[in-house]
């Protein structure tokens, strides 16, 4: 566990309450996860709700069922596990994509500060419906979506986080995140390159427009 | 037939703040389909009695994603605050329904000087992601048969009655498929002998309500 300094909860203007921070500071315990980290386990139990200080974190689940949720970044900081109301094991994955810091604080601590500091509770109902969106947009492309759409709009998101159009991503990664088979995957990748979408080289695909 | 639903409890304490920040309404069918429009970008409602379809509208095509209220809690609104992915909520009334209803900017508001409000968002939001979990597991893992008996064992645990008369449009709505695949899969139900399919409904065989409690959403 890393020593708490004051400037850590910079990079969150919107907590500017006073005592908010430094509450959050007494009360947390501060990490930093390397890449391609499990940080949070599906079906075991977890307390705590994170606050992202840096990097990008992988929302999923495993198993037979994998499939990417969303993802977590500083712009919308607080790491939500779906459990404040009740003592149920986190039913998701969390998966480091970059080396990442994140603060963590008990569950009835941050229901106690969220009583008193209204940002926090702003942000704890916005992570909570942002959640829940995420899954109602997943459920929605299940649903509607060919796999061709699905992978395509997958890469795009990719493209948005990375910032960069040119991705590097394992094929085996993809079929996790999508549900999907690795063959469908290659069929999928050959198709959306044949349909000028994409360009597809050794090592990574490149999304055009 | 009518849902068991009138007897839920509702909380005393939340009942009352309602009473006195909000309003109480009840809809029947008949208004929705006529007058009734629910304001979900400004409204929160809250489902008290009788029995909803929530859907999300995308290019003209209605996903259904649960019925409220539900066993679980006997309290829901909608995830819907604030909305920032603008998804359109569509609500259609399939019993009478009584509903509490205030705006969105108030709910938000006495959220912070009102710690049962405070907790009531929180339960549902808890609530309302793990059936949407559920329902993606469903979708991912299981065949279309095992999805259409779990809907039918979910409409006979609404309605506490095993002969459940449902048309076939309703149900490739509720799961997204054609009316074709719901048939066939209906006649390979009842090859299975896990129903009987009769002109108008769908009897299932085999169940008892008590297994059939966590499947309610």
């Amino acid at each position: 566990m890393e020593k708490l300094i004051n400037t850590d909860l910079s990079i969150l203007p919107e907590f500017q309450e006073k005592g908010l921070r430094d509450l959050i500071l007494s009360n947390a315990s501060k990490k930093t996860f390397s890449k391609e980290e499990v940080i949070v386990s599906q079906g075991v139990y977890n307390n705590q709700t994170g606050i992202i200080l840096s990097g990008l974190l992988k929302v999923h689940l495993e198993g037979e069922n994998s499939l990417i949720l969303h993802h977590i970044t500083p712009n919308n900081p607080i790491v939500n596990l779906m459990n404040l109301a009740s003592d149920i094991p986190v039913r998701f994955s969390i998966t480091t994509i970059e080396e990442s810091t994140l603060l963590w604080i008990p569950n009835s601590k941050i229901l106690e500060l969220g009583n008193r500091f209204r940002s926090l509770k702003m942000h704890m109902i916005s992570s909570s419906e942002r959640n829940i969106e995420s899954l109602i947009i997943i459920y929605r492309d299940l649903i509607l979506m060919k796999t061709e759409e699905r992978l395509l709009n997958y890469l795009k998101v990719k493209a948005m986080i990375y910032k960069n159009k040119n991705l590097k991503i394992p094929r085996t990664e993809m079929a996790l995140d999508l549900n999907l088979s690795t063959s469908t995957i290659s069929r999928t990748i050959k198709l959306l390159d044949s349909k000028k979408k994409i360009i597809q080289k050794k090592n990574s695909i490149i999304l055009k427009d | 037939m009518t849902p068991n639903l009138e007897k839920k409890t509702f909380p005393k304490k939340l009942y009352s703040f309602f009473e006195k920040h909000g309003e109480i309404i009840k809809i029947t069918k008949k208004d929705n389909a006529d007058n009734f429009i629910f304001n979900l970008e400004k409204k929160t409602y809250c489902f008290l009695s009788g029995l909803v379809k929530v859907y999300v509208e995308h290019e003209c095509k209605k996903i259904f994603l649960f019925h409220l209220p539900n066993n679980k809690i006997s309290f829901a609104s909608l995830p819907s605050l604030k909305n920032e992915y603008n998804l359109k909520f569509k609500i259609e009334i399939i019993e009478d329904t009584t509903i509490l209803i205030n705006s969105n900017k108030n709910i938000l508001e006495l959220s912070h000087s009102h710690t049962i409000l405070k907790n009531y968002i929180i339960n549902s939001y808890q609530h309302f992601f793990l059936i949407m979990l559920k329902k993606i597991q469903e979708f991912t893992q299981k065949t279309l048969e095992d999805q259409l008996l779990n809907h039918l064992k979910l409409k006979a645990t609404l309605y506490k009655q095993l002969e459940i008369v449902i048309p076939i449009q309703e149900l490739a709505t509720d799961l997204n498929f054609s009316r074709e695949a719901i048939s066939r899969s209906l006649k390979k139900l009842e090859c299975d002998h896990k129903i009987i399919r009769k002109s108008r409904s769908i009897i299932l065989l085999d169940v008892n309500f008590q297994s059939l409690a966590p499947l309610y959403y």
